[in-house]
């Protein structure tokens, strides 16, 4: 017959392993953050690299200074253009940013990946992705100003998605559920 | 070379007491450690408290994982990641379970290595030639979390949609890719399958790294203990499986990228990080990490004792006779033995050397040479009996008078945790360090019995103390105790503080034992030396007469 003493020691063994074991389980599984009240807009545009060649003529001292045969009087450099994303939600500004090209030395896509917050209803969005040239050029070869105004249903605990659709257009992506999407207008 | 010990310097440390006590900023997280040991004693004992061998069974719940998560393995489908998942649990053979065991013993698994973490940190265990040790362990943590995490986004519920888009917010940082990688979650396309190709490959790849990195972290030790004992090890497992079984690890829904962070079932113990990166974007997400890892990293620094080098130990190597029971002995592999130069070979071939990066300092060694040629410098074993002389001349020589060796690194230089006043109590700073001289000389001067309490034997601060305190006293392995001591009165037993009831037990049997040697009713035959080592109370076969 095994004493009180042992039996009691056994209990607490049970006891402790059980709530340690318990706390684990309890742990493995807690319930985290709060029940999504609101809607987001999201942005989640990329498109190739943009750039413009600045040309000028060389002056009559540079053209002095090279070697004959170096003498071309043109001289042109490649940069890469900025856009400027603008977004308003009925006519009030929610979003006004310069859209560098990524990368160290600015080679890479310009990307956006942006999410703004919004309350649940629906509301009058424009979308307004333009170069912004710094320096003046003689002419944007090819720069797309991306324009979207539309009405957006925006329910709560769901985000709506504004992309750059394959015919280069930005496009609010269709809800997957029965959520109806407003026909962008450019 | 050193000529001798000289104990007449004013510097000199006390040959019995420790190296090196904890700063005063450990004593709130030591206390709570005292308290969950206390908890977990008071139930096990510390011959079975699983936290004293938390290290062990995190790798048992390691290995758990891997086995089980190689079942799971054949099912999974990176073309449907939750409906796979979906599929183990309803289709496959105890899926649901292995998928359960897979994920707690994961879970057990982080916990077991955080209190691995926090009981080295305030033992002090984590600099000087630990350091290395410290390091690749919060390597290992670090390692161990990163596989964890992909192993959850393979659910790819919401919760792995938020460690996805987290851990890609916190790669954006850093102008590596020519598109955002979180934008890759926001929903503009489905989620490639080569994504979960990437994190499957990471999942089952990283356990590999953790195997590399456990390898360098019991590299400084001598026969390293990787796993619990059996008995131990199969109720962990029992233990799990129960868990498993009863509490079966939830499937959520399918991740909606469309679809705003919720209220939704976390595992905290991977994904603790993920609230603070919601609600404090990525930049704070990356300063969250930094922190928390670099100041893992740095504790030592803050923990270590100010002004308290380690005092590592050295050889006389006059008195050296080259038997290499030192080199066997030390817990860290910090002594070899290597040829003496031929001018002093009338010594012995070979000569121990102690290399100081590696030596703790714990004075192993002392116990171990019979000559006492080795030690820390103020703790070699001549050290031990001088200042044993000293301890002598003040106590009352009885035959009933008790002397306990308290080692001083769990706690026993604590006379009140012993409840006893009438007994002289010595602290060593481990008890693997006492020479057995000391024991002798100590009942041939007229102590009535000596009882030396040594650390539980896997929470040893040094490792293998009370084993080879066991093996010297009472199985012969050098520096023996001599035949000639009577062992009938020493006792040694390995209990933790928090087990001081049976401390007072047994000094209450030695007290018993030593009245009925002194009564003349002994017979020799009913008495026993007996030491409490390990996982059983060892009874010491020789009875002299």
């Amino acid at each position: 017959m095994p004493d009180l003493r042992s039996v009691l020691r056994w209990a607490w063994g049970v006891v402790v392993c059980g709530l340690a074991l318990g706390a684990v389980a309890r742990i493995a599984r807690w319930p985290v953050g709060r029940v999504a009240q609101s809607s987001e807009l999201r942005l989640a545009l990329r498109s190739a690299s943009a750039r413009v060649e600045i040309c000028r003529d060389r002056t009559p001292e540079e053209l002095a200074a090279l070697a004959a045969h170096l003498r071309s009087l043109r001289i042109c450099t490649e940069t890469p253009v900025d856009y400027r994303l603008r977004v308003s939600i009925d006519g009030r500004s929610r979003l006004d940013r310069v859209v560098r090209h990524r990368g160290v030395r600015r080679t890479r896509p310009l990307a956006v990946d942006e999410a703004i917050a919004v309350e649940p209803g629906s509301f009058g969005v424009e979308i307004r992705f333009d170069p912004e040239v710094a320096t003046p050029v003689e002419s944007l070869p090819d720069l797309a100003a991306l324009r979207l105004s539309t009405r957006i249903e925006f329910r709560a605990g769901r985000a709506r998605l504004v992309r750059i659709a394959e015919h280069g257009d930005l496009e609010l992506v269709a809800a997957p559920d029965s959520e109806t999407a407003m026909p962008a207008t450019r | 070379m050193k000529s001798g010990f000289s104990s007449a310097r004013p510097d000199r440390p006390s040959p019995l007491s420790g190296p090196a006590g904890p700063p005063r900023a450990a004593r709130h997280l030591r206390r709570a450690l005292l308290l969950v040991d206390r908890l977990f004693e008071r139930a096990f004992g510390s011959r079975r408290n699983p936290l004293l061998q938390s290290g062990n069974l995190a790798i048992l719940f390691l290995l758990t994982t891997i086995s089980s998560g190689l079942y799971l393995f054949l099912f999974y489908s990176i073309d449907d990641p939750n409906g796979s998942v979906a599929t183990i649990r309803e289709r496959i053979f105890l899926g649901e379970w292995i998928r359960s065991l897979h994920r707690y013993s994961a879970d057990l698994a982080v916990v077991s290595s955080v209190v691995h973490a926090w009981r080295k940190l305030v033992q002090g265990q984590t600099w000087g030639p630990r350091a290395l040790a410290w390091t690749t362990g919060v390597l290992l943590l670090g390692v161990l979390g990163l596989c964890g995490a992909t192993g959850l986004i393979l659910v790819w519920d919401a919760q792995a949609l938020g460690l996805a888009l987290e851990g890609a917010r916190l790669a954006d940082l850093f102008p590596l890719f020519s598109t955002p990688l979180s934008r890759a979650f926001r929903g503009a396309a489905p989620v490639p399958s080569s994504f979960f190709f990437m994190n499957l490959f990471l999942h089952v790849a990283l356990p590999l790294g953790l195997a590399t990195l456990l390898g360098i972290h019991v590299a400084r030790l001598a026969r390293p203990a990787l796993l619990p004992p059996r008995r131990l090890a199969g109720w962990a497992l029992l233990a799990i499986a129960s868990l498993a079984a009863l509490v079966p690890v939830p499937l959520e829904p399918a991740a909606d990228l469309m679809a705003l962070p919720d209220r939704a079932p976390h595992d905290l113990f991977f994904a603790f990080w993920l609230p603070v990166a919601r609600e404090l974007g990525p930049a704070a997400h990356l300063a969250f990490w930094i922190v928390l890892g670099g100041g893992m990293l740095l504790a030592p620094r803050w923990w270590r004792p100010r002004r308290r080098p380690i005092n590592a130990s050295w050889v006389d190597e006059s008195s050296c006779t080259g038997c290499t029971t030192c080199s066997q002995d030390c817990p860290y592999e910090a002594i070899a033995m290597v040829p003496r130069s031929s001018f002093e070979r009338q010594h012995s071939e070979l000569v121990a050397r102690v290399d100081p990066r590696r030596c703790v300092g714990c004075g192993i060694c002392a116990g171990s040479c019979a000559p006492m040629g080795v030690g820390p410098y103020g703790r070699t074993g001549r050290d031990q009996l001088v200042d044993l002389e000293t301890v002598l001349a003040g106590m009352r020589l009885d035959r009933r008078e008790i002397l306990v060796f308290g080692c001083s690194t769990t706690g026993w230089e604590r006379r009140d945790a012993l409840g006893d006043p009438n007994l002289t109590l010595v602290p060593v700073s481990c008890a693997g360090s006492l020479h057995s001289s000391a024991i002798e000389t100590a009942l041939r001067r007229g102590v009535g019995g000596v009882l030396i309490l040594s650390c539980p034997d896997r929470d040893c601060r040094f490792r293998e103390g009370p084993k080879w305190l066991q093996e010297r006293l009472f199985a012969g392995r050098e520096a023996e105790l001599h035949e000639r001591v009577d062992r009938r009165r020493v006792r040694c037993a390995a209990l933790s503080l928090a087990e001081a009831e049976a401390a007072r037990r047994e000094v209450a049997a030695l007290r018993e034992q030593l009245a009925i040697l002194d009564d003349g009713r002994a017979d020799d035959a009913e008495l026993a030396a007996t030491c409490r080592v390990d996982a059983a109370v060892v009874e010491a076969e020789e009875v002299h007469a």
